[in-house]
């Protein structure tokens, strides 16, 4: 954001609306005028003190701790997934101060070629082992609860949202369309 | 899961009640319990800021975790420079300034302007006593005004404004805070309040106020 | 027998195979990966013949008969009809919104993609109103979502039966 300049009175008279003890009123500026400013500056910061709350616990504050360390948990978790990445670098380094050593025969050159090809090649952790995993689901609202499964076949992990009420009879559900790019969309209105 | 509090700026010497610096030690040797005693001393701040940037609680909701789980990962490199509370304040002010930015992106590329956000402006946020209804109704409506005015102001003004005439912070503070230069603060605070002047002067110039 | 390799010969073969190997192992790298696919489905699960479901797909992928077990799982309802199928690209940071009526959105949001491959979806399900306007979260959700495992989102009843979406990332 390009924040618009202010001039050194502008600056000054701020000051002087906070009170600070280094603002003295800007000199041409009109007292009452001056007060007329203060007063309105104070006016809307009273404002924003009665409605705008310092501090506001987020609603269900134990569940904001527990998803907090779980969330921690579960990151901590995938970092331990992932150790042949960081193993990959630390190959790379070691194979490429061998190539770079004078005794190194185009017959060892080859070998080390195919090493690098089948096992320095940062391959993907195989995505198809893992299946899908929900880290965390939340509804704000009241009376409604939430299931997570896995179905018994394991082809889908189910969330079942309970308790909802019921989507209104009269309202046209009319499936997904398929014009836009980046929108699974149904644009009609009911 | 503890649920005491005490001030963000405990010093305590306590064992039950460390101070903050003692728990970010131990966090720093992997002790999630003392983070989570660190979260919940700290968790309402966090969150009131967040939910004042965005204006929506179920994202502030997420920004909030969004910012301790941020916390966690940078705590090995926080060396105590500034209080944990000004750490903690200055990744929720960024996370939150991050996905406003991010939003914009978003909201232009956006193909069916009836899914845009609407800001449900001072609707729950704020717990309210026991009033009449008429009293309830008119704070309400006057919460709405505020709230709509605030989201009337970019982000960078509104974080300013909030942080000297809500938390009564030192221009000093809030510079350091948000990572700028003081004439910097005092230009955002001078057009932020023109404008709150502007668009609420009929608020506080009604015999009814106050 | 072959004569010995003269001292140059073998240090050009070794740079050579240095360069084809670190070529071999840095160029998939290189290439940015395009982004994952997602493909969403819309299920009306019902007791009765789902003639209240008025635009019905043909199920030609038989993704009604590899789900069932699946589907089963969040109803009792004995009939599926598929309403809705659509394929997406999810580009991070960006929002899909499956919009079955304007009322009732699902948000999917692609905030990353993991090591393995899979992604990091946030989603929501939303009901919106315009007078006045009201937006509520009904529940929202991170997911990792592989290839391997769809999701399935059971949603609101309508009608006489229950909608409920599967998100499908394609491999």
């Amino acid at each position: 954001m390009k924040d618009e300049p202010i001039s050194p009175q502008d600056s000054q008279m701020t000051r002087w609306i906070d009170a600070l003890p280094d603002a003295p009123l800007p000199e041409g500026i009109n007292i009452d005028e001056a007060s007329r400013e203060r007063a309105a500056a104070a006016a809307v910061a009273t404002l924003l003190r009665q409605h705008v709350p310092l501090r506001q616990d987020p609603p269900y504050p134990d569940f904001f701790n527990a998803q907090v360390l779980k969330k921690i948990r579960d990151e901590e978790a995938l970092l331990e997934r992932a150790p042949a990445t960081r193993q990959a670098a630390s190959w790379r380094d070691v194979l490429g101060q061998w190539l770079r050593t004078p005794w190194m025969t185009g017959a060892t050159a080859a070998a080390c070629t195919a090493i690098a090809i089948f096992a320095i090649n940062p391959r993907p952790l195989d995505e198809a082992s893992s299946g899908t995993r929900v880290l965390t689901v939340f509804s704000p609202e009241p009376n409604t609860t939430t299931r997570v499964m896995t179905a018994a076949d394991q082809s889908a992990v189910v969330v079942s949202v309970d308790g909802l009420s019921a989507f209104p009879s009269d309202r046209l559900v009319v499936g997904l369309h398929t014009t836009e790019p980046q929108s699974l969309v149904a644009s009609h209105q009911p | 899961m503890s649920s005491s509090y005490s001030s963000p700026s405990s010093t305590a010497a306590d064992p039950d009640d460390p101070a903050d610096p003692i728990l970010v030690e131990r966090c720093q040797r992997g002790d999630t319990a003392a983070f989570d005693v660190l979260v919940t001393r700290h968790r309402s701040r966090v969150y009131g800021h967040i939910v004042t940037m965005v204006h929506r609680e179920a994202d502030a909701w997420d920004l909030a975790q969004d910012t301790f789980l941020k916390a966690w990962k940078a705590l090995p490199r926080f060396e105590g420079q500034s209080s944990f509370s000004t750490w903690i304040y200055r990744i929720a002010h960024n996370t939150a300034l991050d996905w406003l930015r991010t939003r914009k992106i978003e909201g232009s590329a956006e193909f069916d302007d009836t899914v845009q956000n609407h800001i449900a402006a001072g609707s729950t946020t704020t717990p309210h006593g026991e009033s009449r209804p008429d009293e309830r109704l008119a704070q309400d409506e006057l919460g709405r005004r505020i709230h709509e005015a605030l989201a009337e102001l970019s982000p960078e003004h509104r974080a300013v404004i909030l942080l000297r005439e809500v938390e009564g912070r030192a221009y000093e503070e809030i510079a350091s805070l948000l990572g700028c230069t003081l004439g910097t603060v005092m230009s955002r605070l001078f057009y932020a309040r023109k404008k709150l002047q502007l668009l609420l002067a009929d608020v506080y110039r009604s015999p009814d106020w106050q | 027998m072959m004569p010995p390799l003269h001292r140059h010969s073998r240090r050009f073969i070794t740079a050579l195979c240095a360069a084809w190997a670190a070529w071999t192992t840095l160029a998939p790298l290189q290439a940015a990966p395009p982004p994952p696919q997602l493909t969403a489905l819309l299920f009306y699960a019902t007791d009765g013949d789902g003639s209240e479901a008025p635009e019905k797909m043909p199920d030609t992928s038989g993704d009604i008969k590899r789900y069932e077990k699946a589907l089963r799982q969040a109803t009792t309802a004995r009939h599926f009809h598929l309403i809705g199928k659509h394929t997406a690209e999810a580009q991070a940071r960006f929002s899909i919104w499956l919009k079955p009526s304007p009322q009732f959105p699902l948000q999917l949001e692609n905030t990353g993609t993991m090591p393995d491959g899979a992604i990091t979806l946030y989603w929501i399900l939303w009901q919106k109103e315009t007078l006045p306007i009201k937006d509520r979260e009904l529940v929202k959700s991170t997911t990792i979502l592989t290839a391997k495992t769809p999701l399935i989102i059971a949603g609101p009843q309508w009608r006489n039966g229950r909608l409920i979406f599967l998100v499908r990332k394609e491999s």
